[in-house]
């Protein structure tokens, strides 16, 4: 289930955006928690696959560990996709990133996160950087998810204290709604 | 093209959620004399025509909310998937894009204004 929407040359099962979400829809009628966490993964795993597919950098790596080593991957939320929380500050190779996240679903037994972080670029001005951060140092999983549903899914809240990510783990860099709100 | 495809997967959670809802209240009644009632038919009627049009929306909350009611009393108690899904459902309020925020982008999709700021 995991490498659902890893492509089959990678080792996974290659479904397409409508297949997995058609998955996703069926899980959810039997536990709506299992697939909420589910389905966290598998937005990641397609984007993924849909970088790998335009041979972009890093996403190749990520797709086998999905599927060799059986990742699973953990997504942010809330306000996150679009006015994220954090700072991201730019070093030799890379940046070093802090952030209070929210909506973390299956934190707990998660081994990357793909989340953002604002970052103001000195020639494009504000931008938000999308970047896969390992769960291990400098990354706090609290135990805080008390819901009044989706009670399964784990979504806790995630605490990054400057963690070095190289530029080969950037998954995405894009404009912010402030810097395009005049439709060009 | 990171919104279409995070939307598309995780909105189908929801729909599912839904689904399994109406299909729970359906299942307590058919075969039995409430089923012929017209008041009742009508009932479960517009909880269909609501799942219908559930989707990446607030309808699915609609959908639970009727089940509830189409099942009744028995769907008030913890273990009724219906129970469930009531509550679960009430979580997509809380992803990107919210409702207003749906609305605009599909508006500018269909007005074919650009929407790279998502």
């Amino acid at each position: 289930m995991l490498a659902l929407a890893v492509p089959t040359q990678l080792g996974g099962m290659g479904a397409t955006i409508r297949e997995t979400a058609m998955v996703m829809r069926v899980l959810a009628s039997a536990c709506a928690s299992t697939a909420l966490a589910m389905s966290m993964h598998q937005h990641v795993t397609a984007f993924t696959a849909w970088r790998y597919g335009r041979s972009m950098p890093g996403a190749e790596a990520i797709l086998r560990g999905v599927a060799e080593e059986r990742l699973v991957l953990v997504s942010t939320g809330g306000g996150d996709f679009t006015r994220p929380r954090g700072e991201a500050i730019r070093v030799e190779g890379g940046y070093r990133v802090s952030g209070h996240k929210i909506f973390a679903s299956q934190s707990p037994v998660g081994a990357v996160m793909s989340t953002m972080f604002p970052y103001e670029d000195p020639e494009q001005g504000l931008r938000v950087l999308n970047m896969a951060v390992p769960m291990a140092d400098g990354v706090v999983v609290e135990q805080n998810w008390d819901t009044l549903g989706m009670r399964g899914t784990a979504s806790n809240d995630v605490r990054i204290s400057d963690v070095f990510i190289p530029d080969e783990r950037m998954l995405a860099n894009r404009p912010t709604a402030s810097s395009t709100r005049r439709c060009r | 093209m990171i919104a279409s495809i995070a939307f598309s997967i995780v909105g189908a959670v929801y729909l599912g959620v839904a689904e399994s809802a109406a299909n729970a209240a359906i299942a307590s009644f058919s075969g039995t004399p409430k089923a012929a009632d017209p008041s009742f038919q009508r009932f479960v009627g517009l909880m269909h025509n609501r799942l219908r049009v559930a989707s990446w929306s607030l309808d699915g909350i609609e959908v639970c909310d009727l089940a509830m009611d189409v099942a009744g009393g028995a769907a008030f108690f913890k273990g009724s998937p219906i129970e469930r899904a009531y509550r679960d459902i009430r979580g997509i309020k809380f992803h990107p894009l919210t409702v207003e925020q749906t609305l605009v982008h599909a508006g500018k999709l269909a007005l074919g204004q650009p929407c790279d700021e998502l």
